[in-house]
């Protein structure tokens, strides 16, 4: 792993969100993800995808969602605050002439860094509350909902067409694949993993067929009708 | 620098630091490089059969620890020797080789093929993968089952030395040691993970799909270091300890608690070039309190006890 150190650091209103950058720019493609660690605890690094790389200003940007042991320690995080990083890691999404995109909480950063880099149809994201919503809104057009008219049924409302790249909570993708029909649907698909390169077999997803691939070397994307999603509910 | 080496079952190795097998895959994933620096390194159990392992969440972390339940997923020990293996030869470190079954017979089976296949030195019987549903995650705790599948394994793999990798908990230690003793092992590797769970507070269930799964991590190093100095009383079978060792002086501490190598299991997983850098700052540390090499400390620290 390598260091790097916090430029800056933003948090939602209700810090249920956090933004943070880091030093330094390590050619990463969106849909790509690095392993994090702070210090000595917790002693395994976390996944997280690459909210955007910012060639101009010399930083790599991450989303953080407080509700484990690492992410609730960045609520205290401060600038210089030193991290440990292993990537850019997995496979970059490919990409798709006039995709809708489709994101469900912390599900937004590798869309973010896509939808940045390469455009997009639609852009659909899902929030909790009205904070992390105002704190996300930041690309052309984003239709954001919140609260109980979860992502999918807004999708769907709008007769959409065409391939769709979504990431966020299993069963939003799980819907999605099952439900939508105007297109392919290609998920990025979030599990736990402790190495990041594919030796552990950790984050394991099962395909149809019956194939074992796992998130980190053959991901995070899977087209979603692949996916094998009772056995990874 | 001072030298590390160590002279285990008839083999050289040009440090302690072994990867155990599990956290390193099949090696495929690590650079030559990397694995050119440690003593050895153990490929993931392989079984007689395919094996798909268990399904996601596969996985929970436990902050000083991490919980796995990965159910010893291979594609059978026939697609392994065919088809993964000879991307891995000529190896860059020692080899070992570890093998997992359910039963004496499935054991004797893998082991007369591999007596005759070259690029190893080192054979493990995993008598104690916490996370499968058949009989594997019981044999090491059983005397009778250890002295069956080492009698039957010795019978046909003679080409090199056998050790076997038995589970933190084991009712009748003494005996289990003593089955091993009598049936030729040549060496222990103890311990695989202890049984651990998590349970998610919010949805009522536990974090991984199968419940419970091996433990393993700096939490769990002092109960293990006893449990291999305990081990040590009772034989002088070499041991690979493991369980636990996560900085370059655990390297020291399970060598004064009674192992001959020592693994590192969750480092590995973290981040393999930080293994590899593991026996040079070891080295260091020698050198700069005046020790020739790993042996004069070792004499020097256990004087009392070694003659």
């Amino acid at each position: 792993m390598f260091k790097s150190k916090i430029k800056w650091i933003k948090k939602s209103e209700n810090e249920a969100l956090i933004l943070i950058a880091l030093d330094g720019t390590f050619g990463s493609l969106p849909g790509q993800f690095f392993m994090l660690k702070s210090g000595d605890f917790p002693v395994t690094p976390r996944p997280f995808s690459v909210y955007f790389e910012d060639e101009i200003r010399g930083e790599t940007l991450f989303l953080l969602k407080p509700r484990g042991l690492l992410t609730e320690e960045a609520l205290s995080w401060q600038i210089g605050h030193e991290l440990k990083l292993k990537g850019p890691l997995g496979n970059p999404i490919p990409v798709i002439e006039g995709a809708n995109l489709v994101a469900g909480g912390s599900g937004y950063a590798p869309l973010h860094f896509y939808g940045s880099k390469y455009g997009y149809k639609n852009f659909y994201l899902g929030t909790t509350s009205k904070e992390e919503a105002d704190f996300l809104n930041n690309l052309p057009n984003l239709k954001i909902t919140c609260g109980p008219l979860v992502v999918t049924e807004r999708f769907f409302q709008d007769n959409n067409e065409g391939a769709v790249i979504a990431c966020g909570p299993t069963p939003m993708l799980q819907h999605l694949s099952e439900q939508y029909h105007g297109g392919s649907v290609y998920v990025s698909i979030e599990e736990r993993m402790a190495c990041g390169t594919g030796m552990c077999e950790g984050c394991a997803v099962k395909l149809k067929s019956g194939e074992i691939k796992f998130v980190c070397k053959d991901g995070p994307l899977f087209d979603g009708k692949e996916v094998d999603w009772q056995w990874l509910t | 620098m001072a030298n590390l080496t160590r002279e285990v079952m008839g083999i050289t190795f040009k440090n302690p630091v072994v990867i155990p097998s599990g956290p390193g895959g099949f090696g495929l994933e690590m650079e030559k490089d990397v694995l050119s620096k440690i003593g050895a390194f153990t490929i993931k159990s392989v079984t007689l059969e395919p094996k798909e392992g268990n399904p996601s969440p596969r996985l929970v972390d436990a902050g000083y620890g991490l919980i796995n339940s990965i159910g010893l997923q291979n594609p059978g020990i026939k697609t392994f020797l065919n088809t993964i293996y000879p991307k891995l030869l000529p190896f860059p470190t020692k080899l070992f080789f570890s093998i997992a079954g359910n039963s004496p017979c499935e054991f004797r089976e893998m082991a007369a093929v591999l007596n005759g296949v070259e690029g190893f030195d080192l054979l493990v019987l995993n008598l104690s993968c916490p996370n499968v549903e058949d009989a594997n995650t019981l044999l090491g705790a059983n005397p009778e089952s250890v002295a069956e599948i080492l009698k039957q394994v010795k019978t046909v793999f003679t080409t090199r030395p056998v050790t076997v990798k038995l589970p933190p908990e084991i009712p009748d230690f003494p005996s289990v040691i003593r089955a091993c003793e009598n049936n030729g092992a040549d060496g222990l590797v103890l311990f695989n993970c202890i049984t651990g769970a998590r349970f998610d507070i919010e949805t009522g269930k536990p974090f991984l799909k199968r419940t419970y799964g091996g433990y393993s991590g700096p939490a769990v190093k002092p109960i293990y270091l006893r449990k291999i100095h305990l081990a040590r009383q009772l034989t002088k079978l070499p041991i690979i300890g493991m369980g636990g060792a996560y900085k370059w002086d655990d390297i020291f501490e399970y060598l004064l608690a009674g192992a001959e190598l020592v693994g590192f299991g969750l480092r590995t997983m973290v981040d393999p070039l930080e293994v590899a850098e593991l026996p040079e700052k070891a080295q260091s540390w020698l050198c700069k309190h005046g020790f020739a090499d790993l042996t004069d400390y070792l004499l020097k620290t256990r004087k009392g006890e070694l003659k």
